[in-house]
Parts: C-alpha cells; sequence; structure tokens
C-alpha cells in the first residue's frame, strides 16, 4: 500500500519532464554528456574542416587530406566509405606555383569545402550512377503463369493434379492438316450436326440429301441413301454400328451401316427439321426446330417414350453423359437444359450464355464436370458442375464456338478444344485448370468451321468448313490410346446385347 | 623467357573483366531464377561448368551492357558494376551484386624485379573461379526467390566525364535497407583488381 503511493509522484515527475524535452533540465544534461556521439550538437560534420587552424593543419601535412575526411563519420551512415571509394574530379583548378601563398590557401579551402559539402550531403563528386535502361527481355519458352492465386492452389494439389510448379512451355500443334478432303454441297448452317465420328473409326457427312461414310481405317467411302430431304443430322450409335439420319421433314431413320439398309423410319409429330440427336444406347434424343426434345426408343413400334419441352428456339446441341444418366441440351433460344434422364423437367436451365448454344462436351473424367460454348454473339465456354448447377469457371474465346472436346496433355493436364468462326476460323486449345489458350491453329478454314468431330483414339479433330472442305489435325497426343481402345472393346460387347428387333 | 607475354595489358585486363561480368551475371540469373532452367545451357569456362542463357534477346541484352561496360574499363571510366534484382511488383531492391573495379597502378610501379607477384592468366582464372563458385554457394544462404516475381536491372558507377549512350540514364544507387551483405574473394589482373559482394535483403521472418 505505502510504496505505491510513493512511487505514484515520481513517475509523474518523470513523465512532465519528459514531456517538456526543450526545458534544460540537470538530469538530461548529464545524460548527453554521457552519449557523446549522440548529441546533435556533433552532427555538423561540415564545421570542423570549415575551421581555418585545421586548414592550415591539413595543408601543413601537404595534402593527402582524405585522411582528415576519413575522421568526419557521419552517425547515420557510417559505411559511407566502405560502399563506396571516394573518388574525387581530377580537375583541380590550382593556382601558379609562384602564386602568392594566400591565393594557394584560397584554392585548397575551395577544394576542401567542395569535398566535406559533398560528402555531407552523400554525393560523390565526379561520378554517376548509371542505369542501363532498356528492360530486360521477357523467356520466350515460358507462358507467364501470373494469376498467383489461380496457380498456387492448383499447385498445392500438386500430388493428385500431377501438375508441376516448373514454367510450363506453350504446346506445339502442327498447323498443317494431316488429311483434307472434299465436302461438296455441305449446307451451311450452324444449327445442324452434320458430322459424326464413331468409335469404329468411321466418319459420317451428311452432304445435302446424301450420306457418306468414310471409313478412316480403310479409306473407303461409303454412301448411304439418296433421301428426298435435305439431312439436317446424322449420328452414330454408341457401339458404332447404326446411324441415325434427321432429316428435314422431321423423320428419323436408322441405318445399319454394314449391310447398307436402312432398318427403321421414325416420324415425329412436329414436321420440323431435326438439327441435333445424342444415342443412349437404345435411346435416340431428337431435336427438333421447335424447341422439342423427342426421345426414341428405337426397339418398340410405339417409338416415342418422352417429349420434353424446355426450349423455345431450335435444339442445336445434344449430348448426353457417357454413363447416361444425365444429357445437356443447348437451344437458339441461349439456355443450356442439363436433364435427369428419368424425368421429364429439367434439372437447370443455364442462361448464362447469350447466343445459341450448340457446342456441349461432358468432361470423360469427371462425370459431373460439363462445357458449353456460344454463339456469335457469346463466344464463352462455361464450365458446369451438373450435380450442383454451379458455374464452374469461364473462357472467353472471342470467335464463335461450333465444337468443344475434351483432351489432355502432360503439361497442362486437362484440356478443352474448341473450333471458331470469325475472326480466325481457328482451333484453339485452351488449358482447364489455367484457363488459358495453350496452342492455336489459326485460319484452320477459309470460313467458319461449322462442325467438328474428335477421333475416338482422342488425337485428331476432324472440322468441316463453309469452305466445304473436311480436314483433319492432330491435336491432342494419344497417350490414351490403350483407354480407347478398351471402351471400344466395351462398345464391342453392348453391340451384342443391343440389337433391334 | 619473356615476362611480357605473362603479363596482362590493360586492354587485355579489361577483356577480361569484361568477360567476366558476362559471365557473372549469366551465372547469377541462372543461380537466382530470374529465367527459367530451360534457357540455360552448360558452357565449359574457367575450369567449370557455367551456365549461360541461349535466348537470343537475353543473350544480346546481355551482350550490349558487357560491349559498354568494356569501354568503360578501358578507359577506366568505371569504378562498379552492381546487377540488382527487383521486384516486378513494387520495384524494390531485394538483392545487389556489387563488383568493384579499382585501378591497381602499384603493381605498374613497383614491377621491377622478376620476384614480383606476376598475376598470369592462370592464376587470374584460379581467382575468377573461385569467385564464380562463391557465387554458386551464396544459393545457400540467400532468401528464396520466387522465380516469376523477379526481374533484374544493371547499374554502373561512372566518372562523370565519362561519355554515355542513349540506352544509359542516371540512377539512384537502389541500395536495400537494412541489408546483410557478403564480401566474396577478389581477383587482381595487374590492372585491376575486382571485389565482389552480395547485399540482399533480409527475410521478414
Amino acid at each position: 500500500m505505502t510504496s505505491t503511493i510513493t512511487d505514484s509522484p515520481k513517475s509523474t515527475v518523470r513523465r512532465t519532464t519528459l514531456r517538456f524535452p526543450g526545458s534544460p533540465s540537470k538530469s538530461m544534461k548529464r545524460q548527453g554528456s554521457t552519449l557523446s556521439l549522440a548529441s546533435p550538437t556533433k552532427l555538423n560534420v561540415v564545421k570542423p574542416d570549415w575551421d581555418h587552424e585545421k586548414i592550415y593543419q591539413t595543408l601543413k601535412r601537404q595534402g593527402s587530406s582524405s585522411a582528415s575526411l576519413q575522421t568526419t563519420t557521419d552517425r547515420f551512415i557510417p559505411s559511407r566509405y566502405t560502399t563506396s571509394n571516394s573518388r574525387v574530379s581530377t580537375e583541380q583548378h590550382l593556382p601558379p606555383s609562384n602564386a602568392s601563398p594566400s591565393e594557394h590557401i584560397k584554392a585548397q579551402s575551395q577544394i576542401i569545402y567542395k569535398r566535406s559539402v559533398a560528402d555531407a550531403c552523400g554525393i560523390e563528386v565526379g561520378q554517376r550512377i548509371l542505369q542501363y535502361q532498356p528492360p530486360p527481355p521477357v523467356s520466350k519458352s515460358l507462358v507467364q503463369m501470373n494469376q498467383s492465386s489461380n496457380f498456387s492452389t492448383a499447385s498445392a494439389g500438386k500430388g493428385s493434379m500431377g501438375l508441376t510448379i516448373e514454367p510450363l512451355r506453350s504446346r506445339k500443334i502442327s498447323s498443317n492438316p494431316e488429311r483434307v478432303l472434299d465436302a461438296p454441297g455441305l449446307v451451311d448452317d450452324f444449327y445442324l450436326n452434320l458430322l459424326s465420328w464413331s468409335c469404329e473409326n468411321q466418319l459420317a457427312i451428311a452432304l445435302e440429301s446424301s450420306c457418306y461414310v468414310w471409313n478412316a481405317n480403310t479409306g473407303s467411302v461409303q454412301v448411304l441413301s439418296d433421301c428426298d430431304h435435305l439431312i439436317s443430322s446424322v449420328r452414330w450409335s454408341e457401339d458404332g454400328s447404326y446411324l441415325s439420319i434427321g432429316k428435314e421433314d422431321g423423320t428419323l431413320e436408322i441405318w445399319d451401316v454394314e449391310s447398307s439398309t436402312r432398318l427403321r423410319t421414325m416420324k415425329t409429330h412436329t414436321g420440323v427439321r431435326i438439327g441435333s440427336q445424342a444415342w443412349s444406347s437404345h435411346l435416340v434424343s431428337a431435336g427438333s426446330k421447335s424447341g422439342e426434345i423427342i426421345i426414341n426408343d428405337v426397339r418398340v413400334k410405339n417409338h416415342i417414350t418422352n417429349t420434353l419441352h424446355a426450349h423455345m428456339g431450335e435444339v442445336c446441341g445434344l449430348e448426353y453423359r457417357a454413363d447416361g444418366q444425365q444429357f445437356a441440351s443447348g437451344s437458339n433460344d441461349n439456355t443450356v437444359c442439363i436433364w435427369d434422364s428419368r424425368s421429364s423437367v429439367a434439372q437447370f436451365t443455364k442462361t448464362a450464355h447469350t447466343a445459341a448454344v450448340k457446342a456441349l462436351a461432358w468432361n470423360p473424367e469427371i462425370n459431373s464436370l460439363l462445357a458449353t460454348g456460344g454463339g456469335s454473339s457469346d463466344r464463352h465456354i462455361h464450365f458446369w458442375n451438373t450435380t450442383t448447377g454451379a458455374r464452374v469457371n469461364s473462357i472467353d474465346t472471342g470467335s464463335q464456338i461450333s465444337s468443344l472436346f475434351w483432351g489432355s496433355s502432360n503439361s497442362f493436364g486437362r484440356e478443352i478444344v474448341s473450333t471458331g468462326g470469325y475472326p480466325n476460323n481457328s482451333i484453339s486449345v485452351y488449358s482447364f485448370d489455367h484457363r488459358i489458350k495453350v496452342a492455336e491453329i489459326e485460319n484452320a478454314h477459309d470460313s467458319r468451321i461449322i462442325s467438328a468431330q474428335l477421333s475416338p483414339d482422342g488425337s485428331t479433330i476432324a472440322t468441316v468448313g463453309g469452305d466445304e472442305n473436311l480436314k483433319f489435325y492432330k491435336v491432342f497426343n494419344q497417350n490414351k490410346k490403350r483407354e480407347q481402345s478398351s471402351a471400344i472393346a466395351q462398345g464391342k460387347q453392348m453391340s451384342k446385347i443391343m440389337t433391334i428387333r | 623467357m619473356p615476362p611480357t607475354r605473362s603479363q596482362l595489358s590493360l586492354r587485355g585486363s579489361a577483356q577480361l573483366i569484361a568477360e567476366f561480368f558476362e559471365y557473372s551475371i549469366h551465372s547469377i540469373l541462372y543461380q537466382r531464377g530470374i529465367y527459367p532452367v530451360e534457357d540455360f545451357q552448360t558452357v565449359r569456362k574457367y575450369g567449370l561448368n557455367l551456365l549461360v542463357n541461349v535466348d537470343d534477346d537475353v543473350k544480346q541484352y546481355i551482350k550490349n551492357i558487357i560491349k559498354q561496360i568494356y569501354r568503360w574499363i578501358s578507359h577506366d571510366k568505371i569504378t562498379k558494376l552492381v546487377l540488382v534484382i527487383i521486384n516486378k511488383d513494387d520495384g524494390e531492391t531485394v538483392e545487389r551484386w556489387q563488383f568493384n573495379i579499382n585501378i591497381e597502378d602499384s603493381a605498374e610501379t613497383t614491377s621491377g624485379g622478376d620476384t614480383q607477384t606476376e598475376t598470369d592468366t592462370a592464376a587470374v582464372q584460379k581467382d575468377i573461379q573461385a569467385i564464380i563458385r562463391q557465387i554458386t554457394a551464396s544459393v545457400t544462404f540467400l532468401p528464396c526467390l520466387n522465380s516469376s516475381d523477379y526481374t533484374f536491372n544493371v547499374l554502373v558507377y561512372t566518372d562523370s566525364d565519362a561519355p554515355v549512350s542513349k540506352d544509359w540514364v542516371d540512377s539512384d544507387a537502389r541500395e536495400i535497407e537494412n541489408g546483410e551483405s557478403v564480401r566474396f574473394k577478389s581477383f587482381n589482373t595487374n590492372c585491376h583488381k575486382v571485389d565482389t559482394l552480395v547485399s540482399y535483403k533480409l527475410d521478414q521472418n
């Protein structure tokens, strides 16, 4: 109790002295004398040199004033002499040797004064610091990973994603087509799907009212049918043995390609063209111009099992997920619908696109990852989680997207290839994880690319453009060949089970 | 035996120092990861395997700097060469590699006897080798740099009357505040003495 009482006035006294440092108190003076170096009066570096007596002394010692200068150290920058070697300009305007002593003294003191002022200011007399102005070049081989936040999260999951922190090189893909085929009479209509590549390596292309099947293994061409109406879409069944042809009058034909025979003709009640189709085992979904999606069972007489009304515009994209549980549809009304195959109500309707959605691609590895690409006024690829309906990512491609396909490379992991129209008619490969363009084939066609298909081995993309050419470009490496061949084997097994009566 | 053969002329000395700077800059750029590893190729020099950037732009950039520096050395207009490593975002200097160039006129004046320390090329090479080894080894104590965030710049301290091409502009010293510095070995030609030191910013933690 008592101690606290005695302490408190002392502390207040101390505080008052500290509050007014300007007032000269004895204790302060004493402290100042002990810390002589820290005293501010000693900071005047120039003064001792400026003293006349000092100048006389230095002159008596025959120049070599650097010694006296060395002593004038600065409390704040004690190491100035260690970092810079004190060069002084050699141009000294000394008076002639026969001049009067006062002139000599004047000249010498001038020099010394100049030096000490320069030193006090931290300037070296007669020295310039120069900087090489052009900026150092940026390494060309390096793809700058400057979206650091995105990349750091990716690199955190390094082990699982197979990504490395090392700078990634841009992918090199050949800009020359491996093969060019003529496609005369191809209908230049963005909303039609006139190309399909089967898992048996057969490519079907519809040219006006006839369908050609080009065997990629042998190079032979087979002509299917001569219809009375224009063909608006073609699609191989999953096992590659049947081809469905959608026509302008709304009928759907199923063909056996091996025997070149028409197995079945299915009429839809709409009577308008079928622009898109998708198979899921024995079901063919057909998207019509009026916006309906008609699901046909090819095995039964009353083939229409369901009609889905969700779109207001022509359905131009239709794609089943690999396991058939979900499918996605894109339409000219700028919406994407994600459906549960069992339900007749759309799970999600996405309105993020601002143009017709034709390009749809399900990721082969991640079941719930869907990529959709918009038309000429949208130009975006959106990635969706189809379980939650959330948008995962977006890429602005800068051109109309007519098709999208997934692939992969060693350096970038998951990639997506998109085919486009104006301005470059290019085939572009984007990295999914980094959302950057990693490769591009500019001017792949002379006109916009209407439709494209990826080969069953996942390496080559077949594109057909408004210039009536069918071109084959190798965009991915065939590192997944084994998986694909096993998938083909599976497909063959399925074909045994799946037969049309 | 002719003593003039092993003695380095002023011109030869400048050449040697310029070359040393070139390889040092390449080594530092490699060691500090300013450019990706893929851009570098091994070159045999000074009895060491040195890494040299093979990117044409970078090579030419350094060559241009060295060319100018050679001119300054041979006319004795330069006192320091500084390679600063700068953070791209805020322009802060994080490392400062300084090479001091001192004129060794004492060797010239006192080289009367044969027993004088004759710094022939082999000995100089040995010294340079030691310095480059030290530069390489310095990675162990220098703070880690995240490669893509940094770039470099070259400063020189010249005399005020040195001829300057338009590529060079006045600059401040770009000193590092509260930096730590480490002095390396030095080497001596008959005409010049080169000191090397690196100062670097201490890690905050």
